[in-house]
């Protein structure tokens, strides 16, 4: 079956080869090319719009294909993070970089997407800003989300 | 766990169980087989788990208060194909607009019922009908119907078939391996025994009702965060009696 739903993209940036998952991770997607990358491998995670449990599943046996290998996950959208607390070997041994934290506003319900680097989680826990300027004439913004439990992630990658 | 009130049946062991729960210690009861299970901060006189126990007397299913008696939107899937655009139809119906936190959850519960639907809940001979590795197309008798609704504060969302294989089992089965041991995802060619376990972490009511090999109607009610008492939840079984 032709995949239209899903696209890997691999580019260099300072140096580093990294992967671009883009579209809908599901039973038909097929990880194969990322194999061939040497050294560490950097999955950019931007621009996944949705993954299922057999995409979980595809990518889970992935991990498994390149136990050994230094796994990188950056720039983690929710969607991503929802998986990677549900299902813990999503997560495997990778290291999470940064990842996008769900602000909204209560007075205009704008939403927006804030990219924050790990120094601002850990398993210690968080310094994120519990509000944020909005872009509109709204006002703050509010994280929009339990922290403890979006960020419970990072007590695996602790573990 | 505090405060846990559990009714109990002479022939059929415990039947419900409310109380405060996480998700884990509630699917734990259900594991344990128990088929009606309630978190509410209300306890025994939450209204919810009042219907229930009601309903369990008369062996009828309720109408819960989270499922709509007003217009839903309805769509009927014949091809595994056209699952990817079913929900943007829904919601490009939807007078509310949902918040994209929202958004994303209801499409991942819609993804997982409705692949459940068209590729699991068809047997013949014993074994499943449909293969996930191959495009699908039901019959019009097995067309998968679902319904949609979206408010301020949560959508409803509803996917039944007429293929009616959904045991009270393989959801306490599925549940226990997914909270109680480190073998989440089966290796088996079909699904990946995630599906339920990824529905009943996410929605706050979930209603199955199973007629054996006549039908499987599942809705639930999925709340926006912000909504009243997000924290409360329940699981509801009819049905299908046995294992």
């Amino acid at each position: 079956m032709i995949n239209d739903r899903f696209k890997i993209d691999i580019a260099t940036e300072d140096g580093v080869q990294k992967v671009f998952l883009r579209g809908n991770i599901d039973e038909d997607a097929d990880f194969e090319s990322i194999k061939k990358i040497t050294g560490a491998i950097v999955i950019n995670f931007k621009d996944v719009k949705s993954i299922n449990s057999c995409g979980i599943r595809t990518w889970v046996n992935f991990l498994k294909d390149i136990t050994g290998r230094q796994v990188v996950y950056e720039e983690c959208p929710p969607i991503i993070v929802r998986q990677m607390n549900m299902v813990p070997s999503f997560l495997g041994t990778a290291k999470v970089t940064s990842v996008y934290v769900p602000y909204v506003s209560d007075e205009t319900d704008e939403e927006k997407l804030v990219l924050f680097g790990a120094d601002k989680f850990t398993a210690a826990g968080f310094t994120l800003p519990e509000t944020i300027d909005g872009d509109g004439d709204g006002g703050e913004m509010e994280l929009d989300g339990n922290p403890q439990q979006y960020f419970a992630f990072t007590k695996k990658m602790a573990a | 766990m505090a405060k846990v009130a559990k009714k109990q049946r002479a022939q059929e062991g415990i039947v419900a169980a409310v109380g405060i729960f996480t998700k884990a210690q509630a699917a734990k009861q259900v594991a344990e087989g128990v088929r009606h299970v309630h978190c509410s901060e209300l306890g025994s006189k939450d209204p919810i788990y009042v219907a229930t126990l009601s309903s369990t007397e008369k062996e009828t299913p309720p109408r819960y208060l989270w499922e709509p008696s007003l217009k839903t939107t309805e769509v009927a899937v014949t091809q595994s194909a056209d699952r990817h655009e079913i929900f943007d139809q829904l919601i490009s119906k939807s007078v509310v607009e949902i918040k994209r936190q929202l958004r994303e959850k209801v499409g991942m519960v819609l993804e997982e019922l409705l692949s459940n639907a068209i590729f699991h809940a068809f047997h013949s001979d014993g074994k499943e009908k449909y293969s996930r590795s191959s495009d699908v197309s039901l019959k019009s008798n097995e067309a998968v119907k679902v319904r949609f609704a979206a408010t301020e504060d949560g959508c409803f969302l509803e996917v039944s078939d007429t293929g009616g294989t959904l045991s009270f089992g393989s959801i306490a089965e599925s549940l226990k391996r997914c909270y109680q041991s480190d073998a989440q995802i089966q290796a088996k060619e079909s699904g990946a025994g995630l599906g339920i376990y990824m529905v009943f972490e996410t929605v706050s009511h979930l209603k199955i009702v199973n007629e054996p090999n006549k039908r499987t109607v599942i809705s639930c009610w999925i709340a926006d965060r912000r909504s009243e008492n997000p924290k409360n939840f329940s699981f509801n079984y009819f049905g299908g009696k046995g294992k």
